[in-house]
């Protein structure tokens, strides 16, 4: 197996990492911030659901 | 992670620009990308003048698309009702379809010689090496799955969103 071996970026260097770099971070922040808000919402709805079967259940007992 | 593999091995294998020579002879790592083009005897779309004029095309047509996206976004958020601004956006979004698609091609229909070829084509007479080609097609597939998987994900939140605004109103009419 070959090590990888960093390549000679010459004067384009900071070009070209710092692309890579932004490009990263954009990527991770468009993936947790749907991740994030997608487990908002999940968790949200679950507590609405829970407390409107309860809520439910309630008001049946009542009858 | 594809995508990162792929990014990985596409920077693995940049060729190191000052190293490579100013003459005609071709560098074996650069045979077949276009080495024969004055545009790119010096990297990253240097010309003689020094600018990137090689490369304005083509970030040209990935700046066209994100200015349409950012109208999108500042259409979708300008409207109030989410109906009206889906059905204005899907009109935006279908002129930018077209927009793309005009994009494109205009580098055809106006070639004046300084624009890049393509990079991947379907004909034999004019391809990118392996070493670059084989990173950029793992990029290809890497961040198209990652775009499924994002489409798919959003639309699980939107559909879960619209449920729990739904039964938020009809909590509020009984």
């Amino acid at each position: 197996m070959t090590a990888f071996i960093f390549p000679d970026l010459g004067p384009y260097a900071v070009e070209v990492l710092s692309a890579y770099a932004g490009t990263l971070a954009l990527l991770l922040i468009l993936v947790a911030g749907s991740v994030w808000q997608g487990r908002k919402t999940r968790i949200r709805l679950e507590e609405f659901e829970a407390r409107r079967t309860a809520k439910r259940q309630k008001s049946t007992e009542n009858l | 992670m594809v995508y990162d593999v792929g990014r990985l091995a596409g920077l693995g294998h940049s060729p190191p620009p000052c190293q490579r020579p100013r003459s005609q002879g071709r560098s074996p790592r650069w045979d077949g990308v276009y080495a024969d083009r004055p545009v790119h005897r010096r990297g990253l779309g240097a010309t003689h003048v020094g600018h990137m004029v090689g490369m304005g095309p083509k970030i040209d047509r990935i700046f066209d698309p994100f200015l349409f996206y950012l109208g999108y976004m500042a259409l979708w958020a300008a409207v109030e009702n989410p109906d009206t601004a889906a059905d204005l956006t899907a009109v935006l979004c279908l002129v930018g379809t077209v927009f793309a698609v005009i994009s494109r091609y205009a580098i055809l229909f106006w070639n004046q010689g300084l624009h890049q070829g393509a990079s991947l084509s379907m004909d034999a007479e004019e391809n990118v090496a392996d070493v670059f080609a084989y990173p950029l097609w793992i990029c290809i597939i890497g961040f198209g799955l990652l775009f499924i998987c994002l489409v798919l994900l959003r639309t699980r939140t939107e559909i879960r969103a619209r449920r729990l605004s739904a039964l938020i109103a009809q909590e509020r009419m009984a």
